[in-house]
């Protein structure tokens, strides 16, 4: 090749010291554009919330006027709630947190674009000025039917208040709780009974009549429900007889356990 | 004719180990190449189903990102510096320390494939818990990142004996940059190895009920953002080095690489958080703080623009090229001389809308529109599929056939695929930005569901988009196709009789430079570690006080976490 036949310059080129002028100004313009968006107009990112706690099932909070507050539980693979109708010109807080896996949340068409970490709380801020349909996609992989994972807020001039669908129902869970025979002794209120109450029960530190601790989880209760007589719990008569379910019956009833926490 | 004039010729052993290093990850590629081309056919809803010929959706995506963005990377960059540090300083490099270093990485590369492939790591290359892969996974990728990091530690006595033996010479540019890649590696995966073997690891063996899932993404992310950086820069290298003497010319400047390459090592580490901007427990001031160190790389980015075009142009006018502009006629497009022109060039400009859209990223409250959307693979392969792609495609070819004396089959094919690939990509892009501000999500068997007419779910706003990317990703397939076409002729061609030694040839500077300031490594390395601890400090201690609930394991297929299934 030619190449080396070819003059030397030495020093930094002038042209060279323009160009990073030039970029130093170009980057500096861009920062400036960005901090005004942030604070000058106000559109800012996700922040630490270390004060809020964070909820365990979803629920609708009325603000008074068309200011709503929405809890939007993320799990594999639905939000709940999963739909919700809102009068147009509404106002809407929504605090997002996933009961399991990390979910993505973006209401599609507004600045609402968030990330549901488990246990952690995060919020967002949204108008609904124009009627219509807004879906609300999870964009982080989170198994197997992640692609199913979406919601639906729609905003209409047809209605006064808002509603919603998808909300978690415990009722299922708590027939079959009375079914069974089970609220006979255990209350769902707090208060213990010939059992401890089912409500606050859950992640408990259950002291054994042997002595030994163990949390009330899915293997638990599972335990209790079956082999009763194997884990006497301190403080309460072991009266309780194993109780026939089938597999479907007992994760009913664990989840149901679960959601009274 | 100072450079061609060294006598050095690689000892054999470490040419066997650099084609092993190339070779192996080009094979696995036949299967990350092939799941991309699937990939934009679910997407599209060409196939809607969870799995094709045995292979589900997010198996295959999870192997695309491992292979490809992580295998092929890192061993082309290990192999690259191999070949460029022993060249350049004339000298040997420990056998024990390059074949252990590939060892780690082969059998790390094997144990984390053969998980995927299990179906025991659909956990995607990010590996977010609470989703929980087998430890063996976990286990596989430690392995690997430890075998890069013995690369770096079999160069480091040789360049010091060569800068003792050289007292006042400038270290060669291309030592500089390859060295500056794997300073930024070891810097960026000692979290990611803390978070893999001190969190994750323990985790998945069952031995720990939980995992902080904030700081294990923040630790992920103080990786991933460099990870980036860590594909870009063997591409920097070939860009300065080679790319100014295949257009006939000089570098334009030697300082300017030098300032480039430093600028990286100080910049790479301390901007993780803008991976995090949707993330909840991370204060958005600090978010703020590294927006700002994240857009200062966007310095040296223009800086190397315009060093490369003016060695370009340099090129050009020594081919005959003249006129203000019409000097671009003169370079070797399609010469089959400097066939390895086009596979720079083309990733070059692809690399102008990733440098551009990867500004718009970064720019904070911007993304609340794109994040997590199809936009962000839309960038990222102007990137990582851009200019660091067809930069591996093109000089691992030049490497192999040059450490086995073959000639390069098929020249015209050859200097087409670039440009075909350079179609794909931009046909791919397209439709993935469009569907990305439409509100496509990444990351998302889409033809199951939303280009699916039968589901409730259908979007058919999303099907112009989903057929441009997918149109885009077989074109990109077929530029693929004819590569490993060309490989495997160019490899089972004759070997040349009275090939003369293998060099890698280099090119010199027009602008000489002292370059005093750029010459020690320490002060950059200095100032990039305190900046580290400056970004990141705050976000960290507040993610440790706040003390979230440690999250149990799930495993992807259920809603159950794993510990209630046992």
């Amino acid at each position: 090749m030619a190449s080396s036949s070819l003059p030397h310059q030495e020093g930094v080129a002038p042209i060279e010291k323009r160009v990073l002028w030039i970029a130093t100004i170009f980057t500096a313009l861009t920062i400036g554009l960005i901090a005004y968006a942030a604070w000058g107009l106000g559109v800012g990112v996700p922040t630490c919330m270390p004060n809020m706690p964070v909820f365990k099932s979803a629920a609708i909070i009325k603000h008074g006027g068309k200011n709503y507050e929405i809890h939007f539980l993320a799990r594999m693979w639905r939000f709940e709630p999963s739909k919700v109708v809102v009068p147009a010109g509404s106002t809407l807080d929504v605090a997002v947190t996933s009961k399991d896996v990390t979910h993505g949340f973006q209401i599609l068409g507004t600045n609402v674009n968030l990330m549901a970490l488990p246990f952690v709380l995060t919020t967002g801020h949204v108008q609904f000025n124009q009627p219509g349909i807004y879906h609300i996609v999870c964009h982080e992989y989170c198994g197997a039917a992640h692609q199913n994972m979406n919601a639906i807020i729609e905003v209409s001039s047809q209605v006064d208040d808002i509603s919603a669908e998808g909300l978690p129902s415990l009722d299922a869970g708590h027939n079959l709780a009375d079914a069974k025979g089970c609220l006979a002794c255990h209350s769902v209120d707090g208060n213990a009974g010939v059992g401890p109450s089912f409500k606050g029960l859950w992640g408990q530190s259950s002291q054994l009549a042997d002595g030994s601790v163990r949390m009330v989880d899915a293997g638990f209760v599972k335990a209790m429900i079956q082999h009763p007589e194997a884990t006497p719990v301190k403080g309460f008569d072991p009266v309780m007889p194993a109780v026939p379910m089938t597999d479907d019956e007992i994760e009913q009833l664990t989840n149901y356990i679960h959601e009274l926490q | 004719m100072t450079i061609d004039a060294r006598s050095y010729q690689m000892q054999p052993s470490l040419r066997a180990i650099i084609l092993i290093e190339l070779l192996v990850p080009l094979a696995l590629l036949v299967f990350g190449a092939y799941h991309g081309v699937l990939q934009v056919l679910y997407r599209a809803g060409a196939i809607r189903a969870t799995s094709f010929a045995g292979i589900d959706y997010y198996q295959g995506l999870t192997a695309h990102g491992v292979i490809n963005a992580i295998v092929l990377t890192t061993m082309f960059a290990v192999a690259l510096g191999h070949a460029l540090i022993s060249q350049e300083l004339e000298s040997p490099l420990s056998t024990f320390g390059a074949g252990l270093s590939l060892a780690l990485m082969l059998l790390g590369a094997v144990m984390a494939a053969a998980m995927i492939f299990l179906g025991k790591a659909t956990v995607l290359y990010t590996f977010y818990p609470p989703l929980k892969a087998h430890p063996i996974f976990y286990l596989g990728l430690a392995l690997f990142i430890v075998g890069s990091w013995i690369a770096l530690f079999t160069w480091i006595p040789v360049y010091l004996r060569w800068r003792k033996q050289h007292p006042g010479q400038k270290t060669p540019l291309a030592v500089v940059g390859m060295f500056a890649t794997f300073i930024i590696w070891q810097m960026a995966t000692l979290p990611v190895a803390y978070e893999v073997l001190v969190m994750l690891l323990p985790w998945s063996l069952g031995w720990t009920p939980g995992v902080n899932v904030v700081l294990s993404r923040t630790l992920f992310w103080f990786f991933g953002h460099p990870l980036v950086y860590f594909w870009l820069l063997p591409i920097y290298v070939l860009y300065y080095t080679m790319l100014p003497r295949l257009a006939g010319g000089k570098l334009f400047s030697d300082f300017a690489g030098r300032v480039s390459f430093m600028a990286f090592i100080v910049l790479s580490c301390p901007l993780g958080l803008h991976h995090q901007f949707a993330d909840p427990g991370i204060s958005s001031t600090w978010k703020a703080v590294q927006t700002v160190l994240t857009l200062m790389v966007a310095i040296p980015s223009m800086l190397t623009a315009f060093t490369l075009a003016a060695s370009l142009e340099h090129g050009a006018r020594q081919r005959g090229g003249s006129g203000l502009f019409g000097w671009w006629k003169a370079l070797p497009y399609f010469s089959h001389e400097s066939w390895l022109f086009p596979y720079l060039f083309c990733g070059l400009v692809i690399f102008l809308f990733g440098g551009v859209t990867g500004i718009i990223n970064a720019s904070y409250a911007m993304d609340n529109v794109i994040h997590n959307t199809a936009w962000l693979p839309a960038h990222f392969h102007l990137t990582v599929a851009g200019p660091v792609f067809l930069g591996i495609l093109g000089m691992s070819l030049f490497l192999i056939t040059g450490l086995l004396n073959k000639p390069v089959a098929a020249l015209p094919t050859v200097v087409a695929i670039p440009y075909i690939w350079m179609l794909g990509t931009f046909t791919f892009s397209t439709g993935l930005f469009i569907g990305g501000l439409r509100g496509e999500p990444r990351r998302t068997n889409l033809g199951l569901t939303y280009l699916n007419p039968a589901s409730p779910s259908y979007r058919p706003d999303w099907w112009i988009s989903t057929h441009i990317g997918a149109i885009g990703g077989v074109i990109m397939g077929f530029a693929i196709l004819l590569y490993f076409i060309v490989l495997i002729r160019s490899l089972l061609a004759p070997t040349l009789k009275n090939a003369p030694p293998f060099r890698i040839p280099l090119s010199e500077a027009y602008h000489d430079e002292t370059a005093a300031s750029v010459r020690n490594f320490t002060p950059w390395v200095t100032v990039a570690v305190i900046l580290c601890m400056a970004a990141y400090y705050v976000p960290v201690r507040d993610i440790i006080r706040s003390k979230y609930q440690p999250a149990p394991a799930y495993a992807p297929s259920s809603a159950v976490p794993i510990a209630n299934v046992r």
